[in-house]
């Protein structure tokens, strides 16, 4: 029993050093961080205020703004770079022998696994809670209880995607183009969101084509820009039990697959 | 000699129906320091990678310091510093964070952590580049921010695949410095695979692994000696040459490129000969009758193929 206990602090020990080294990491990464303020200022700014004139026209008469509507959005959406971006680095160090290196140690795959990816969930996070700082320019007032209420969405999300992307990076045999994730995976999932368009169109607006429409209810990640939008706006367009229900899911059954398949030796 | 900090038993293991061990036996004495020697695709890292238990070998087993890589990976690997043939440091952290790091991962305790981290870089010289980034250390500095980092955490022995390759030779000699003098302090046993005879020299004892099997495992100095002792070696200006000198000479025992060897006890006769035949004395470059090195020994015991091959 004694045994069991060192040993579990040692295993958890091991994961801490590489949830701790990932964030190192990421914050040297001027890459990542140029992207984590350019990505929300565009979508924000530019996508958001500049065109919401046109953009927004089915929001007439709808109880939020269409800068507001998107501003959860575009949180939901500087969470999934980071997730996939830290899979990434993954599958590279898998080719540069790191990760082997990893392996060599006595700490379980498990314990690796979990490290990176509260790594990779820690770093999503605190890119999404960047998007923020942007609220004013919405016209959103965020208040401290509203994000301490998003916080939990978004960690389910970046959790799911993180686990997601890893899962994926651990099958793949070389490293392909960030290319590849984005567009496959993460455009999709934003776009397919209800991110920019209305879920549930307001009385007197154009309705949106039914398979688009499936399509985003299929989208797991519609249900978590739904409850973001609720913690941060306090307006939603879905049923709170099946969102939470959906996002829930969403977390545990990427995080289990990943963890069963990722890292063995 | 003490116990066996590593007992390799009957080892055997193949890749997608390629034997790359074929029941491999061999004792690490605690406290030595064994030369694992074979050229490319002999073997050696296979035979590293299951003693670090990375690869779950088809039959026979591992023992380190007591325990099975079978049974208990984990206790193996916590005994193990490794240096694996490709670099595997972490560029975006400092000299210093990569080891504590590793330290972290392997357990050293908090109050323990940064004396280690600090003595590890001084006894490889690298105190005075702690905090650089090891992205930025030359090809040199990392392999020995690596031998650092593999004994971080104190382990019993060191397992080295192929340190030096690639690196010049002030850098090779850095780090057999830096081996001598951890070996000194420490007593840790040392086990290093290489295909360089030169770097076996060194070694307590070489084991020579040739196509998934040990074909030898002796002291350097029996090692030479075992290869035909003082046998004629004479150089030709090419290839062609020697082969056609070889058809025309008696006792040529082996050729490896433009390179004779002429079995020993019969010098007058190859004198003779030689005399009798000027179209070959007129290509001989140089003759020699020097000690063997342990690359005659080595070539002796695995040299199957004649030509260019064995001199890549």
């Amino acid at each position: 029993m004694r045994d069991a206990l060192i040993r579990l602090r040692h295993d958890l020990a091991a994961a801490h050093a590489v949830w701790r080294r990932e964030v190192i990491r990421m914050a040297r990464d001027r890459g990542q961080l140029v992207g984590a303020v350019s990505r929300p200022v565009l979508w924000v700014v530019i996508f958001g205020l500049g065109l919401s004139p046109y953009l927004g026209a089915g929001f007439t008469g709808a109880p939020v703004g269409y800068v507001a509507y998107i501003l959860p959005a575009i949180v939901a959406l500087n969470i999934l770079y980071p997730a996939a971006q830290a899979a990434l680095g993954t599958v590279w160090e898998r080719d540069a022998g790191v990760l082997r290196a990893l392996l060599a140690a006595p700490a379980p795959p498990w314990a690796i696994f979990a490290g990176k990816l509260a790594g990779a969930a820690t770093i999503a996070v605190a890119q999404g809670l960047v998007v923020l700082l942007l609220a004013p320019v919405a016209g959103v007032s965020v208040t401290p209880g509203g994000v301490l209420a998003a916080l939990l969405p978004m960690a389910a999300l970046a959790l799911a995607f993180g686990a997601l992307a890893l899962a994926l990076a651990a099958r793949m045999r070389s490293v392909v183009g960030f290319g590849v994730f984005a567009n496959t995976l993460i455009l999709p999932a934003f776009f397919l969101a209800g991110s920019i368009f209305p879920v549930a169109p307001a009385a007197g607006a154009a309705a949106l084509p039914d398979w688009l429409m499936l399509l985003v209810h299929i989208n797991p990640v519609t249900y978590a820009v739904d409850e973001l939008r609720w913690a941060l706006i306090g307006y939603r367009q879905l049923d709170p039990v099946l969102a939470r229900g959906v996002l829930a899911a969403f977390t545990v059954i990427p995080v289990a697959a990943a963890a069963a398949t990722a890292f063995r030796r | 000699m003490r116990g066996a900090a590593i007992a390799v038993r009957e080892l055997r293991h193949t890749y997608a129906g390629v034997t790359a061990l074929e029941g491999v036996t061999l004792d690490l004495p605690a406290g030595g320091f064994t030369a694992l020697l074979g050229r490319n695709g002999a073997g050696k890292t296979t035979l590293v990678h299951a003693i670090c238990a990375l690869v779950r070998p088809a039959g026979g087993d591992v023992i380190v310091g007591g325990a099975s890589t079978a049974d208990s990976p984990r206790a193996v690997r916590g005994q193990l510093g490794i240096v694996f043939q490709d670099p595997a440091l972490d560029a975006r952290l400092t000299a210093r964070e990569n080891l504590d790091f590793h330290a972290r991962l392997y357990g050293v305790p908090r109050r323990e952590r940064r004396a280690r981290v600090r003595d590890a870089l001084a006894t490889v010289g690298l105190a005075d580049r702690a905090y650089a980034r090891a992205g930025t250390l030359s090809r040199g500095l990392k392999r020995r921010l690596e031998i650092a980092r593999a004994f971080t955490h104190a382990p019993r022995v060191l397992v080295l695949d192929e340190p030096t390759t690639g690196l010049d030779v002030q850098s090779r000699h850095r780090i057999w410095a830096c081996l001598d003098a951890l070996r000194a302090r420490t007593g840790v046993t040392l086990l290093l695979t290489t295909h360089r005879m030169d770097e076996s020299g060194d070694a307590d004892r070489v084991a020579v692994l040739d196509r998934g099997r040990l074909c030898a495992l002796d002291t350097p100095d029996a090692l030479r000696a075992r290869s035909g002792g003082g046998a004629l070696r004479l150089t030709l200006t090419d290839a062609d040459t020697a082969a056609e000198a070889a058809a025309r000479l008696p006792g040529v025992s082996r050729r490896s490129g433009a390179t004779l060897w002429l079995a020993d006890g019969d010098r007058e006769a190859v004198r003779a000969a030689l005399l009798r035949d000027p179209a070959v004395w007129q290509g001989v470059t140089s003759l020699d009758t020097g000690a063997p090195s342990l690359e005659d020994a080595f070539l002796d015991l695995t040299g199957h193929e004649t030509g260019a091959a064995q001199d890549a």
